[in-house]
């Protein structure tokens, strides 16, 4: 049975956590940043550890694999620039367009590439650590990109790592909308959230697609993309496609589960769409075109 | 034991080698949680909880002290009952660590659910629980037999008290009286 010295660290134990718990999520989080400084060397010795390791991995890949690799890139890179033509010719259009009726020209994004730390250990969050914090220009509620679509956005930002929340996590809601593209004939934009669902705990690339209007078509298939709606992601960033829909509550709403276009576990690098007004104090080591067009 | 308990945070948190095909990232703190119940005492237990719990924490987007609570009443609830336990046989072992996977992952959502944390929580969550505690029940045993071997590398032996031992029968005969 538990001794009288036990029974005062168990309850003294149980107060320091319900303290912290109870804590406002902004205090915590700053608490846990404060923190993390006392780990720092850890953190350091286990990047410094990781990197070897990962490298020593990737030397066990075959070389007939990276060849086949190599191939699939080498397509996939004369696609883009036919398609970079194409959008080049696209966006001159769009600019004197944009002249001829006195609007305002669009800014490009800019965008930092930073790299996956660490993804999260835990079964009840969907979020990772990225390589880059203030001194990089980051700032909260940043949206992150990966070629393949939307990934999530910048909850809390150190000086030189933030955590991200993903698509599909409870604290990362995002408005979206069908692509007006193939598969959606209505001329009425369907808005609704995509937010989990049952069954998002189980699979980490099904997310619902949630307050859409009854009248919505939806389709299998269907493109899904953000909305632009609220401000915090920007208009038309690809999501994933419909699974299959069904009317939710009586009949008022309809949903549609989602999947994902991006695998969010195998991410090991992803871009952040930095607003136009911050400026890094430092430019970021990776060099890559940090100016890209609108879509 | 915490160096090596916070070396397997990270390797979960880098290569989630299981996650993919389980549908279920697992969490081995449990297990030191329970060999520090088993083998240690409030010191070690508490030590254990806020270090490495601490650095789960801090790699994950879980508020500071979830772990902390959790692998702390883990510890302390196995440890109630350290003394009836058979804890150098290799089925009580793994007995002991499936316990800590379910108990430690049950009392993290409940904290976290309990302080309006919203976790993600549905229908896979039961399974997630029980993948954590069936792992931790497999390799339980074998990190036991790390950790034992490494106490047995750092700790001081001591040295044997030939005048003190009960387990020598003195046998006397016509010669020896």
């Amino acid at each position: 049975m538990l001794k009288y010295p036990n029974i005062i660290t168990v309850c003294s134990v149980i107060l320091a956590g319900a303290f912290l718990l109870s804590l406002p999520v902004r205090v915590n989080s700053q608490l846990k940043w404060m923190v993390a400084g006392v780990f720092l060397p850890f953190l350091g010795l286990a990047e410094t550890v990781g990197q070897p390791v990962e490298a020593a991995r990737k030397l066990v890949v075959s070389k007939q694999e990276i060849l086949r690799e190599n191939q699939r890139l080498r397509r996939e890179l004369q696609g883009v620039k036919i398609a970079m033509l194409q959008k080049e010719a696209v966006l001159s259009e769009n600019i004197l367009l944009r002249e001829a009726i006195g609007w305002k020209k669009k800014q490009p994004w800019r965008l930092l590439p930073a790299r996956v730390l660490v993804q999260d250990p835990s079964n009840w969050w969907r979020s990772l650590y990225i390589n880059v914090g203030t001194d990089d220009g980051v700032v909260e509620s940043v949206p992150v990109l990966s070629p393949m679509g939307l990934v999530g956005k910048v909850e809390q930002v150190g000086r030189h790592r933030s955590l991200v929340r993903l698509v599909g996590d409870p604290h990362c809601r995002v408005a979206a909308m069908l692509s007006k593209g193939r598969g959606n004939s209505g001329d009425e934009e369907a808005h609704g959230t995509i937010m989990p669902g049952r069954d998002t705990s189980f699979n980490p690339r099904l997310v619902y697609f949630q307050h859409l209007p009854s009248s919505a078509e939806l389709h299998p298939g269907t493109k899904v993309v953000t909305s632009g709606m609220g401000g915090g992601f920007p208009r038309g960033i690809h999501i994933g496609h419909i699974i299959d829909s069904r009317f939710s509550g009586v009949g008022l709403f309809a949903e549609a589960r989602v999947r994902l276009t991006v695998d969010l576990n195998r991410l090991e690098m992803v871009w952040l769409k930095l607003p136009e007004s911050s400026e890094p104090q430092k430019p970021s080591e990776v060099d890559t075109p940090s100016m890209l067009p609108l879509p | 034991m915490i160096l090596v308990a916070m070396a397997s945070v990270y390797l979960e948190a880098r290569w989630s080698i299981i996650e993919g095909r389980w549908r279920a990232q697992v969490d081995l703190l449990p297990v030191f949680a329970a060999y520090a119940a088993l083998h240690g005492g409030r010191r070690v237990m508490v030590g254990v909880a806020l270090v490495s719990g601490t650095w789960l924490d801090l790699l994950s987007a879980n508020p500071l002290g979830t772990s902390l609570l959790s692998l702390t009443l883990t510890s302390f609830i196995l440890h109630g009952a350290h003394e009836m336990i058979l804890k150098g046989q290799l089925a009580a072992q793994s007995f002991i660590c499936f316990s800590a996977g379910a108990l430690n992952t049950f009392m993290s959502v409940l904290f976290l659910w309990g302080s309006g944390m919203e976790p993600l929580i549905g229908w896979g969550t039961p399974w997630q629980i029980m993948v954590n505690a069936l792992m931790c029940g497999l390799v339980g045993p074998f990190l036991f037999i790390i950790l034992n071997q490494l106490d047995r590398w750092v700790s001081y032996e001591p040295m044997a008290k030939p005048w003190h031992r009960t387990v020598v029968e003195v046998k006397r005969n016509r010669h020896y009286h």
